[in-house]
């Protein structure tokens, strides 16, 4: 349907090391009454095993909807229409789970027991009509273990792992009696009950105080520790991700169009969207006279097209004739590395020498300025 | 929960007070009375009715006194159970409802739980099948299924039964049970002349809880803790009945609320074209008649029906959703 | 999928124009002529109100036009005889106290198209045209034709030693369809004739205009009394709220219909055509208005606690004009839909109401009158057209429920 000149090489697979999980070229579409939105347009990245990967980007760049749709949990009408989604389980030959049929057994047997996942609303997450325990112990009996007693002792181990108090209580408890914090404990343990290799945690915090998504997100990191899971975090919040995440995948639009380790992609950003990204970050003490930086422009319109890199026409540094024409691929930049821009590349694939802004656009300060967390 | 229902109870009684005034209003209101009627039946049959038995007779049933006096007599006589006379026929007020009542409640109970187990699984498939062939089906069935009035179903199927099936329509029993006592036999035999009524009075509300279903279940479908259930891995089966069904259960039954009137009207209706001994046929001759302490309690009762049912409406609202019950 | 493609450009720009220059009036239009089943809906509803404004036009006959030759006629077969559409004479033959009729096609007469008839008025305006008729008189019937058919029928007469025999006519009569009909021409019945012979055709036409209108004027009547209390309950809130919400929750605790009938039976059967009209409306909305009040209630409360009427009230502005131009404005869709969902409760009412004697009553038609005679079941297997007249109340009821439904989601801001 579409001329693919987006990235089918150059993935983060080529990146050479274990991964998780690797997503390639991954394709989804909302055929809507209006008009066909491609929400997920060619993404591609990996997540290592035992680390963080943080996937930024603004309201509606297909992030979440590429967390599902490793679940194979795309809402109506959405419809994954290509790429490949590789699981590397440990107790489980690789597998392209794209082959699976979404509704089909060895799909549902992934779901929970490999891949757990957390949600960004803890308030309508859990089942208001069922307690806490049977919830968790639901999960537990459909991967681990039949007897239900067993199950419960399971329900009752990870309730104490969150560190939720009292957790004995919490197991005959309503949702709805739980506070916003708690409940999205007991959403982690729901996710973590059967120790999964990978989390997907879509916007974990965003409804959270600013005090217990602290507390959420060291939950996460001591259990990712016991449990040697990895994590792929989704959020808008680079602060969070500061924090958080060992890796950073940018996406616009539909695409990634940088991978970076954390501290690489914060203290030299590559693509020009990752750089206005920084430098729209408030930061303290810094030019109160000013005002606070903007991406020129806006996302265009759900249905609209754009022709040649998604972000040209936004881009400070649009090369006429060439950005608007042609999408640059998802390619190495370094060893650990990903960007997928003409100011690295050639459209052949090579890199590009001259012409490279610096990094050093960014403020000097702002590096250590994001890595402490915004206000704690 | 006690004071939950403490508080309901007392609001029942409350509105049964009112409504026992207002039906008693209503039916009080229209001018000459059931005695004028019943003196020109005996004028007409050549009795001579002087004037004086007419004082008499008007004085012994208060026909003109004001209405308040009227209406507390009648309501201190109805707390201790008794409801007055009818003057058409009669007979005390108490022995004509009496097993008339008992009728119309099974028969909207048997209706309404007709109603329930058509609608929620033809709604569950309905909302799991969106915009399929059976879903478009399903769907102008139930807008035909609410157009259709009541006593045109029970024409039309009094008629498909009598002429296909040569069911014995228009009485609850087989002449051979009809003044037997009470057996198995006769139980079985009253069931077998049940369904199409029962059928007949629930098809409106069958009809309406199977859309309001379909839309709560979508509604439900798209609600976070679904996908929570999926990503757990539970199967589709599963997840529909376990954690969306019982969720969208919660509307349907504030829905009861909405359907017990239908079904009290519609079980009106069709016993009056069945001819079935409850209390719709009964009901509209004492209003014709204007025979009022008789037709003031059926529209009584037939509140209270409604009052108690909404009442175990609410129960069944706190049994289903945890956060109802510890409010 | 070319569809959605090609569309694309175009509704991108659409989609920019969805969110900033479209009124709200002018989205609700967008959404609700998406909805196929929607508009189809408004479509034969409005044909429906345009044939009950003509109805006169349309029926070849006066709706309370008696003829006693034409008892329970079957509806009309229309034949195509030398290319035009015709109808053949009736023979009557009584038997078992039952009127039989059969065709005579030998003498049929062709249907004449707008033809004067009967004088009326639409609109006050005075007409003697009718679509259709007959207006041609066949010639008389062949008598040698009716001795054979009469001595037919004699030889088929069972003469079984059935104990009714004595009670039955003994030599089954044939006449053509009376002495005086012989000299008119034929009548075409398109869906049959009653007990006393009139049109059903005509009498539904007649009543489709009293069943249309009477549903919506107690919905209409009902709106106003539910706007006004609704509004006042909400906006005013304290005592007032309390009192007429127990009010409406004691109304909707009785039984619609045993309710509607106790208050409809007040009424003295004499009363006159359009003073029963009104007061049904009145019953009829005495009902549905809770359901609205409670509607317009929640929505005045939650504009209430809007940044907007707060600025209006800080503005100076009075309670009625916040009321009368920012509040009810605002809530006027959500009040046009539930009244759309109102109507069919309020015409199976009437019908209901009608159906049981307690409604409108002859000499008024409505279509609950006319299903009155159907309601013996013996009547009912021997004329099944006397049915006939709930076609159009399953109908418009139909539609109503589609049209309400497609205005529900098109006014839903939050629907897809």
């Amino acid at each position: 349907m579409v001329a693919m000149t987006s990235p089918a090489a150059g993935t983060a697979a080529d990146l050479d090391r274990d991964n998780v999980i690797d997503v390639r070229n991954l394709q989804v579409e909302f055929r809507t009454s209006l008009g066909v939105v491609r929400a997920v347009n060619g993404v591609s990245f990996g997540v290592a095993r035992g680390k963080t990967l943080g996937i930024v980007g603004e309201s509606g760049c297909g992030k979440s909807v590429t967390a599902f749709a490793i679940m194979q949990l795309v809402a109506n009408p959405g419809v994954i229409t290509g790429g490949e989604i590789v699981l590397r389980a440990r107790e489980k030959a690789p597998v392209n789970l794209l082959t699976y049929d979404p509704n089909g057994d060895d799909m549902r047997s992934v779901r929970g027991r490999h891949v757990g996942m957390i949600f960004q609303e803890p308030m309508t997450a859990l089942n208001p009509c069922y307690t806490i325990g049977n919830q968790i112990a639901e999960g537990i009996l459909l991967h681990r273990t039949s007897d239900p007693a067993k199950a419960d002792a399971m329900a009752l181990d990870i309730l104490t792992r969150v560190g939720l108090p009292s957790p004995s209580r919490l197991m005959t408890t309503y949702p709805h009696q739980l506070s916003g914090g708690m409940r999205q404990r007991a959403m982690i343990a729901l996710a973590l009950s059967c120790e999964p290799d990978l989390l997907l945690a879509d916007e974990p915090t965003t409804a959270l105080d600013v005090t217990t998504q602290a507390q959420i997100l060291d939950v996460m990191r001591e259990l990712q520790d016991d449990i040697g899971m990895s994590i792929m975090f989704v959020t808008h919040n680079l602060g969070v991700v500061a924090q958080m995440c060992d890796e950073v995948a940018v996406m616009y639009l539909g695409r990634v169009v940088e991978q970076a380790p954390v501290e690489e992609l914060f203290d030299s950003p590559r693509h020009p969207y990752t750089r206005a990204l920084m430098r729209s970050i408030p930061q303290l003490g810094a030019a109160r006279k000013g005002r606070l930086e903007v991406i020129q422009g806006s996302v265009p319109g759900q249905f609209t097209k754009v022709p040649g890199c998604a972000f040209h026409p936004r881009c400070p540094d649009m090369i006429p004739g060439l950005c608007d024409v042609q999408s640059p691929r998802l390619l190495a930049a370094n060893d650990d590395a990903l960007v997928s821009c003409f100011l690295h590349h050639e459209p052949d694939g090579s890199a590009r020498v001259s012409d490279v802004p610096t990094p050093g656009r960014v403020s000097p300060s702002s590096s250590s300025a994001i890595a402490t967390p915004p206000a704690s | 929960m006690v004071t939950f229902l403490i508080r309901r109870l007392l609001f029942m009684v409350v509105t049964i007070v009112f409504i026992s005034l207002i039906s008693f209003v209503l039916i009080e209101l229209p001018p000459g009375s059931a005695l004028d009627a019943k003196i020109q039946q005996f004028r007409a049959r050549g009795l001579n009715v002087t004037s004086d038995v007419v004082k008499g007779l008007e004085e012994r049933y208060g026909v003109n006194d004001p209405l308040y006096k009227k209406y507390w007599k009648w309501a201190s006589n109805a707390v201790v159970g008794d409801f007055g006379q009818s003057f058409f026929l009669d007979q005390p007020v108490n022995t004509l409802i009496g097993s008339r009542i008992w009728f119309s409640i099974g028969m909207s109970t048997a209706a309404l739980l007709f109603a329930w187990c058509v609608a929620i699984p033809v709604g569950v498939y309905s909302a799991t099948h969106r915009n399929t062939m059976p879903d478009y089906v399903i769907t102008v069935l139930q807008f035909v299924g609410v157009a259709i009035p009541e006593f045109l179903l029970a024409i039309v199927l009094m008629f498909i039964a009598s002429w296909y099936f040569g069911v014995e329509v228009g009485v609850l029993f087989s002449r051979e049970y009809r003044d037997a006592p009470w057996s198995l036999g006769k139980l079985m035999d009253l069931l077998s002349h049940l369904w199409l009524p029962v059928i007949v009075i629930g098809t409106h509300s069958t009809s309406w809880l199977t859309r309001v279903m379909r839309a709560n279940l979508l509604d439900v479908m798209g609600q976070q803790y679904v996908q929570t259930a999926r990503s757990k891995g539970l199967g589709e089966r599963v997840v529909i009945w376990k954690h969306a069904v019982r969720n969208a259960l919660h509307p349907l039954i504030m829905a009861l609320g909405g359907t017990l009137p239908a079904l009290i009207s519609g079980e009106v209706i069709v016993s009056i074209v069945l001819n079935l001994p409850t209390t719709g046929p009964l009901y509209v001759q004492a209003l014709i008649n204007k025979d009022m302490y008789l037709a003031i309690t059926f529209l009584l009762f037939l509140s209270v029906l409604l009052v108690v049912g909404n009442l175990l409406a609410d129960m069944a609202l706190a049994w289903v959703d945890p956060r109802v019950r510890l409010e | 999928m070319a569809t959605a493609e090609a569309a694309t450009p175009g509704s991108a720009a659409a989609s920019a124009k969805f969110a900033e220059d479209v009124s709200q009036w002018t989205l609700m239009r967008w959404r609700f002529a998406r909805n196929r089943l929607s508009l189809f809906g408004l479509v034969v509803l409005l044909i429906l109100y345009f044939l009950a404004v003509i109805a006169p036009f349309l029926s070849p006959y006066p709706y309370n036009d008696i003829s006693t030759d034409y008892i329970h006629v079957a509806p009309t077969k229309l034949h195509v005889i030398n290319g035009q559409i015709s109808v053949c004479p009736l023979l009557q033959e009584m038997r078992d106290f039952q009127w039989f009729y059969e065709e005579d096609c030998d003498r049929a007469v062709p249907v004449d198209w707008m033809v004067k008839g009967h004088a009326y008025t639409i609109l006050g305006i005075p007409f003697e045209t009718h679509l259709f008729g007959v207006t041609q008189v066949p010639p008389p019937p062949d008598p040698a034709k009716l001795k054979a058919r009469a001595a037919a029928a004699a030889a088929a007469a069972p003469k079984s030693d059935d104990p009714l025999a004595a009670f039955k006519v003994d030599a089954p009569s044939v006449a053509s369809g009376g002495v005086e009909a012989d000299k008119l021409p034929p009548k075409v019945f398109l869906f049959g004739s009653d007990v006393q012979g009139r049109d059903m055709f005509s009498r539904v036409m007649e009543g489709s205009r009293i069943s249309l209108t009477i549903g919506l004027v107690g919905v209409a009547l009902s709106v106003v009394l539910g706007a006004i209390l609704g509004t006042a309950s909400g906006y005013l809130g304290g005592l007032i709220d309390d009192l007429v919400q127990r009010f409406i929750e004691i109304i909707q605790s009785m039984p619609t219909l045993p309710l509607w009938a106790a208050i409809a039976a007040a009424l003295p059967p004499t009363m006159p055509v359009p003073q029963r009209y009104l007061l049904i409306t009145i019953i009829l909305s005495f009902v549905s208005w809770t359901g609205l009040a409670r509607q317009v209630r929640g929505k005045v409360m939650a504009y209430a606690n809007l940044d907007y009427i707060a600025a209006a009230r800080l503005a100076g502005s009075s309670h009625m004009r916040i009321i009368l131009a920012h509040m009810l404005p605002n809530a006027s869709s959500h009040i046009i839909v539930v009244s759309t969902l109102a109507v069919p409760g309020s015409i199976l009412g009437e019908t209901a109401l009608s159906f049981l004697g307690l409604g409108m009553l002859p000499p008024a038609v409505s279509w609950g009158v006319l299903l009155r005679d159907a309601q013996q079941i013996q009547s009912v297997i021997l004329h099944p057209w006397l049915l006939i007249p709930a076609v159009p109340i399953i109908l418009t009821v139909t539609c109503y429920q589609f049209l309400g439904d497609g205005l529900r989601d098109a006014a839903d801001p939050y629907s897809s």
